[in-house]
């Protein structure tokens, strides 16, 4: 039981503690000052800035209208008339990530099969790479891949396409969704919906209900369906054929999904829906809300995004996102309980019944001192092919079905929880514990 | 001397900015983050941006909605903070020790709302920025402002 009365006294407490924060006493200056580049850098910016047009954007949350944001500037970092190449910053044509003089085209070199280890450059912190892997996860469909974030509360602005997994192509902005359906992929923003049946061409095909706004879309060769949330958060989930007009579908009569809302998402051309029910919600030890998913929670899936079936397996934890391979899906679970964690589900029956892995595969649980959650010790992704899996201590294996591992050489150097975005043909990793100056994240092209 | 003048210059725009909008930036990520040491280490990260970016931006507009977006795009990586979480965030309380037991109740009830309902309960209800802006801000649409508004609410008055 917390100790506010009503919603007003929460926020105004809120206020009253926040305005008492106080700044450092310096300000921060970053490392590039000090490298022989930032002069270089410093002086070419100079010249820029005479010639450079900053794409005006609007956003004023706090303060007025306004011509900076962040892409506008990385735009014109990249600008053919402002390239100032930072060694470290962009990688060769050849072997690390790379962006055109545009910024719209992001090239992640490498081979799609047979890994045996990687070549390692840097990615500059401008990178749109960065932005468009937030979600940490590909969705890989019949005519390539695609990458954005997996539900609404956090989106990102970007959407990524690439028919070959090496050359991506900027979609449509704002876009916080993408999915893959019966005539190509569908992006949504807001509720705008955009469509491409290749990942290059987009169309406005129309907006969506206005009364309800999408949180999370998957597709499959059948169609979409969506976890819509209306103007008193009630969730519901919904199909339809086109992203356009949508239909409720009843998963199983009776359900009320909890505050959290279910998520959706296709792996290896099924549809899973996860999400917690409404009766367990209640209050942990101090106060702490603990989610109702603890005791409550289901996966379910379906092939036609209208007739669902409950899997079995799933341990009482919240079912986060599935990693896919050709041979097996790996359920990623968070747990509510204190101390938490998260948890690791296997399937060899493409989702069906799901096996607990307190082991984490190959990984082992990390070892802490006191209660500090049960996370694995290091990290698993996979690209819908292959799983990658890489221990804090730098052993990597590889794996199609998540029972077989193959050891293979890593040197990406420190790997931490959910550290890792495996695209088609290598890996993002972001440092586990970065230091100042260090590149945001590093790509593995794999050879 | 031309482009010494200009370096200077965006040095002094800088550090005014720094000023000015400290303050502003942290409380969007504390809402965002719901975590003070967090939205500190955010914070410093988005200055650090604007710093490394001070020589390509327009100073004759406003720096706010850039390091605001910067900041939430810092923040909203949530595996990234779900790292920094779990791998070791520094643990340094800023606050006094009743300020801190404050917080940790504030932070309890504030717990209930995802990101998106906390930030948009701060900015619209406590500092005033309409739905409209704070949609801008988000990346999303005033609907959704209001839908989570709403669920905040009722998340907040469920909780006690």
């Amino acid at each position: 039981m917390n100790p506010f009365h009503d919603s007003d006294e929460v926020l105004n407490e809120w206020r009253d503690i926040a305005d008492r924060a106080t700044p450092p006493a310096r300000a921060p200056r970053g490392s590039a000052s000090g490298s022989p580049w930032a002069a270089l850098l410093t002086v070419a910016v100079v010249l820029v800035l005479a010639a450079a047009v900053l794409v005006p954007r609007a956003i004023a949350p706090i303060g007025p209208a306004v011509g900076n944001s962040p892409a506008a500037t990385e735009a014109v970092t990249a600008s053919p008339a402002t390239v100032v190449p930072s060694p470290s910053a962009i990688g060769s044509a050849d072997s690390g990530p790379s962006q055109d003089s545009a910024a719209t085209t992001v090239k992640t070199s490498g081979i799609p099969d047979n890994w045996q280890g990687f070549d390692w450059t840097p990615v500059a912190d401008w990178s749109p790479l960065l932005g468009a892997a937030d979600d940490h996860r590909v969705v890989s469909w019949a005519h390539g891949y695609a990458m954005t974030q997996r539900i609404g509360d956090t989106p990102p602005s970007e959407v990524w396409a690439s028919a070959d997994g090496v050359n991506w192509i900027l979609g449509p902005e704002p876009v916080s969704l993408v999915a893959a359906g019966p005539a190509g992929l569908v992006a949504i923003g807001g509720q705008v919906v955009w469509t491409s049946p290749d990942g290059a061409k987009w169309t406005k095909a129309g907006t969506t209900s206005a009364s309800t706004y999408i949180t999370s879309i998957a597709g499959n060769s059948s169609g979409f369906v969506a976890i819509t949330s209306d103007a008193s958060g009630n969730s519901a989930v919904e199909f339809s054929s086109d992203a356009l007009h949508w239909s409720p579908v009843t998963v199983e009569a009776g359900l009320k999904w909890d505050n959290t809302g279910p998520i959706v998402q296709e792996a290896n051309g099924r549809l899973f829906l996860m999400g917690g029910l409404a009766a367990g919600s209640g209050l942990g030890p101090n106060g702490m809300v603990l989610l109702s998913t603890v005791i409550n929670t289901h996966i379910w899936w379906s092939d036609d995004g209208r007739t669902w079936t409950r899997s079995t397996g799933l341990d009482g934890s919240y079912g986060a996102y599935i990693d896919a391979a050709s041979g097996g899906l790996l359920l990623h679970t968070d747990y509510g309980s204190i101390p938490g964690g998260s948890g690791y589900l296997w399937s060899r029956d493409n989702g069906k019944t799901w096996t607990s892995d307190p082991g984490f595969g190959p990984l082992g649980p990390r070892v802490c001192e006191g209660e500090c959650g049960n996370f694995p010790d290091g990290a698993i992704g996979s690209n819908g092919k292959t799983f990658l899996a890489v221990k804090s201590d730098g052993h990597a294996w590889t794996s199609t079905d998540g029972k077989t591992w193959k050891p293979i050489a890593w040197g990406g150097g420190s790997v931490g929880l959910n550290s890792l975005v495996v695209l088609p043909r290598g890996v993002l990793v972001y440092p586990a514990s970065p230091n100042p100056g260090d590149p945001p994240a590093t790509y593995g092209a794999a050879k | 001397m031309r482009a010494q003048a200009a370096i200077n210059e965006t040095e002094i725009l800088y550090e005014r900015a720094f000023d000015e909008h400290w303050a502003a930036v942290f409380k969007f990520l504390l809402a965002w983050t719901n975590d003070w040491p967090a939205a500190e280490d955010l914070t410093q990260e988005a200055f650090v941006r604007l710093w490394r970016n001070r020589g390509r931006l327009d100073w004759s507009q406003p720096v706010l909605p850039w390091l605001l977006v910067a900041g939430r795009r810092l923040a909203t990586d949530r595996f990234r903070a779900l790292r920094r979480r779990v791998l070791g965030a520094p643990q340094h309380s800023p606050l006094d020790d009743d300020l801190h037991d404050r917080w940790l109740d504030v932070q309890a009830a504030m717990a209930a709302l995802s990101g998106l309902e906390r930030t948009s309960v701060v900015l619209n209800l406590i500092y005033g920025s309409s739905t409209a802006e704070v949609a801008e801000l988000l990346d999303t649409t005033p609907g959704a402002i209001r839908a989570a508004i709403a669920r905040a609410r009722e998340k907040l008055e469920a909780a006690r």
